[in-house]
């Protein structure tokens, strides 16, 4: 009979640091193509102070004791592409703020420890950070792990700005200062996800042909779920039929059977919970049978997976809550910023425009500088401070009241028109109407 | 000589005891948050290679479904917090005998048919994995896809209290699992696991009942790998599928255990130690794709130079006419010797 041979134990091993290697090789998407056009056209800006109160003296060296802000990213495994975007941004708001004269005439320090993608290692890599003495944390990308660093940081009475935090009815605590405030404006733990539910049938309303039927085809991911859970019951309550709902495994490639069922029911509105490039798949799942919705909404997409859709994406809606046009990409800080993070990125190999991740990036390094410019470089201060105050960034003024330090709501839609992402609700920082008829 | 009346057994025990009560005692007291957390993910992964080579390394059976059982404790420890009052040892048996149950299941099944031999069973766990995660996903009860919040389950317990805690249980599994290789490595049990690695035909032909020891066995290490995940739990706070079942941690398990070597008990220890050591250190360099590349070609030559991994590149000490000791590599051993 037969069993492992030593030998093939071995060989077993040998596959799996292989495997090891090519997930080190496989972390970053690059992002080739119109998109570094479009970023090449955008204007020069002007150097100016990354947040409201901090001056900019450009040529004034920092000196003194680096301010050191440590974090935690998953730079290589799974989560990379999305992740080595928030170092991209750490590292330009470290070099920004520096070439500005620094905060208080202080150098500002950018310390980043690998996660692997795994929850565990950042736990132990926030430990690690404290107990090396860093003056102030930020946040790692995604829900788990920023559940998972929660526990240390909070414990060492850091403050804990996070730019993605997709758990949002998990109690972090009063040191938590989201810039993503996806339960922003709502009270109650069970219902975070409603107001950026409430944000896309407000969306599709106003475009006075809100949909008679929807179809829901959700990733299994808490956050997609949560999410999905508040569309279905606000298009319900709106009228809406629901025609169709399934979920799908995280990493599923072929949409064919998904494709089909759509077609079969071919509703008003398509609703994809997906993320990455489960939006390219399902195009591709379509192009196979020759079908095109009436209307689509992707909760979570890769920016790049949208883009490289060229036409077929014309019209899609996405849930966003920055791109960069008036009124929110028309400050010199939003100018600058996207011309530095278009020039980084490009080096990084990550999507050059700046969109909701990015965004979301810079304002949790506002919130983090506002505070320490505010009340100094004390984590107790900062967290007070934040607690009491309004901060001015890059996707809008942010509070921290409510549950969970999710304050004010930003749950916005962009609609994706002659080929490129605009807000198209809220009113207030819209680019342009929600062009909908299915 | 029996192997319980042999002193080496009872002094390795004596060791294995010692060193965990120390680590217990001390590190919780002396050692900094950082030093706790990255001590309790130390002890975890001594746990898991040490529990897949039970089964895995003394048989010859590679399993990848030793993250599923690991998996199955964490996602059993969360499910008794989240719906039970009942204290967190009786979430860690639960885990246990959870992950052990389905490990019996499947094996019952498996080895029932020697179709299922060789690679093919490495193919049945990874099929198991996937199974699993399934349910997993689409059971409410244990998650649904949305996820655990286990801290706050957890805070008002004393496994939540602290980090140091979870060390203290983690360091106590790890230590029974080493007990429970120690005891393979020279028992009747453990010489017949590897006479099926070495001809499952021929160890059939001299008795061996070898489908009662690989059912079994297969149960008790996915029993060590479910103990382990429960402390796992409370120590992420939150888990979610895509985390908890991650292919990394099956692979991370087998490279530990063959790097460190099979041939003796304690070579996945080395192993679990040397990996999780040199992956924090090369955090330091600065660039993560560079030293997770570095850490999987070290890896490679390491196995390539030593083919029996880093405890099969030790001399033994073997007795001399005269009563002395001499060392002796252990190439010759892989086949016919124990995992001392």
């Amino acid at each position: 009979m037969l069993t492992t041979s030593l030998p093939r134990l071995r060989g077993l091993a040998a596959t799996a640091c292989a495997a090891l290697v090519l997930s080190a090789c496989g972390g970053v998407v690059d992002d080739e193509g119109d998109d570094n056009d479009a970023a090449a056209d955008l204007p020069d800006a002007e150097l100016v102070a990354p947040v409201a109160g901090m001056t900019c003296d450009e040529g004034a060296t920092p000196t003194g004791e680096p301010i050191v802000v440590g974090g935690s990213l998953s730079l290589t495994g799974p989560l990379a592409p999305t992740a080595t975007l928030h170092n991209a941004v750490a590292g330009l708001v470290t070099d920004w703020v520096n070439d500005c004269g620094g905060l208080d005439g202080r150098p500002l320090e950018w310390r980043v420890l690998d996660d692997q993608s795994t929850p565990g290692t950042v736990t132990s890599n926030y430990e690690r950070l404290i107990g090396d003495g860093v003056d102030f944390v930020m946040g790692p990308y995604g829900g788990a792990a920023t559940l998972a660093g929660a526990g240390p940081v909070s414990r060492a009475g850091y403050a804990y700005p996070t730019a993605t935090n997709g758990a949002p009815d998990k109690l972090i605590g009063e040191n938590h200062f989201p810039a993503w405030q996806i339960g922003g404006g709502v009270d109650d733990p069970a219902r975070m996800f409603d107001a950026q539910a409430d944000a896309v049938v407000a969306a599709l309303e106003s475009s006075g042909n809100p949909p008679s039927t929807a179809f829901f085809a959700t990733a299994k991911f808490p956050t997609t779920l949560s999410y999905r859970g508040a569309v279905v019951e606000a298009l319900e309550e709106a009228g809406t039929e629901i025609t169709g709902d399934l979920e799908y495994d995280l990493g599923t490639t072929d949409f064919s059977s998904i494709a089909l069922r759509i077609q079969t029911a071919d509703p008003d509105l398509v609703y994809v919970g997906g993320l990455g490039a489960d939006i390219t798949n399902l195009y591709q799942a379509f192009d196979g049978i020759g079908y095109e919705p009436r209307s689509i909404y992707v909760a979570l997409p890769a920016p790049p997976a949208v883009a490289d859709l060229g036409d077929k994406a014309e019209g899609m809606m996405i849930s966003s809550i920055y791109e960069h046009h008036e009124p929110l990409g028309g400050s010199p800080v939003a100018q600058y910023f996207a011309k530095s993070y278009s020039e980084v990125a490009e080096e990084e190999g990550v999507f050059p425009l700046v969109e909701t991740q990015a965004a979301a990036g810079l304002a949790a390094w506002q919130i983090l500088l506002t505070g320490i410019l505010e009340a100094g470089a004390d984590n107790a201060a900062v967290i007070e401070w934040l607690n009491a105050n309004e901060v001015e960034t890059v996707v809008g003024t942010l509070n921290f009241d409510g549950y969970n330090n999710y304050g004010a709501d930003i749950n916005r839609v962009a609609q994706v028109q002659d080929g490129t992402r605009v807000l198209v609700w809220p009113e207030d920082v819209s680019g342009a109407e929600i062009d909908y008829n299915p | 000589m029996t192997p319980f009346r042999d002193l080496s057994l009872w002094r390795q025990f004596g060791a294995v005891v010692l060193c965990a009560l120390l680590a217990m005692a001390l590190v919780p007291s002396f050692g900094s948050d950082f030093v706790i957390a990255f001590g309790f993910q130390f002890v975890t992964w001594i746990g898991l290679a040490l529990s897949w080579s039970l089964f895995s390394g003394n048989s010859g059976y590679a399993s990848f479904g030793h993250g599923v059982f690991f998996g199955i404790g964490v996602y059993a420890t969360a499910a008794v917090l989240r719906h039970t009052d009942a204290p967190f040892a009786v979430a860690l048996v639960v885990a246990g005998l959870v992950a052990a149950a389905l490990a019996l299941v499947v094996g019952i099944a498996v080895f029932s048919s020697p179709r299922f031999a060789g690679d093919l069973f490495g193919m049945i766990t990874l099929a198991m994995a996937f199974i699993v995660v399934a349910v997993v996903s689409n059971l409410a009860f244990l998650d649904g896809g949305t996820g655990v919040f286990v801290r706050e389950l957890a805070a008002d317990t004393w496994i939540g209290e602290s980090t140091g805690h979870q060390f203290v249980v983690g360091t106590a599994i790890a230590a029974a699992t080493a007990g429970v290789a120690i005891a393979t490595s020279t028992t009747r049990w453990g010489a017949a696991l590897r006479s099926i690695r070495d001809d499952e035909a021929v160890a059939e032909s001299l008795g061996v009942p070898t489908y009662r020891y690989k059912v079994l066995t297969f149960a008790a290490s996915a029993g060590l790998a479910g103990l382990a995940g429960a402390p796992q739990a409370v120590f992420l706070g939150y888990v979610e599928v895509g985390a908890v079942f991650t292919l990394n941690i099956p692979l991370l398990v087998i490279m530990m255990t063959i790097l460190g070597g099979i041939t003796r008990w304690w070579g996945p220890l080395i192993g679990a130690a040397s990996v999780v050591l040199v992956r924090e250190a090369l955090l330091d360099i600065g660039s993560p794709e560079l030293s997770q590349i570095i850490l999987g070609l070290a890896l490679v030559v390491v196995i390539a130079l030593m083919p029996h991994g880093i405890s099969g590149a030790i001399p033994r000490r073997r007795p001399t006419a005269t009563g002395t000791t001499t060392g002796t590599t252990t190439a010759t051993t892989a086949t016919t010797g124990g995992a001392r």
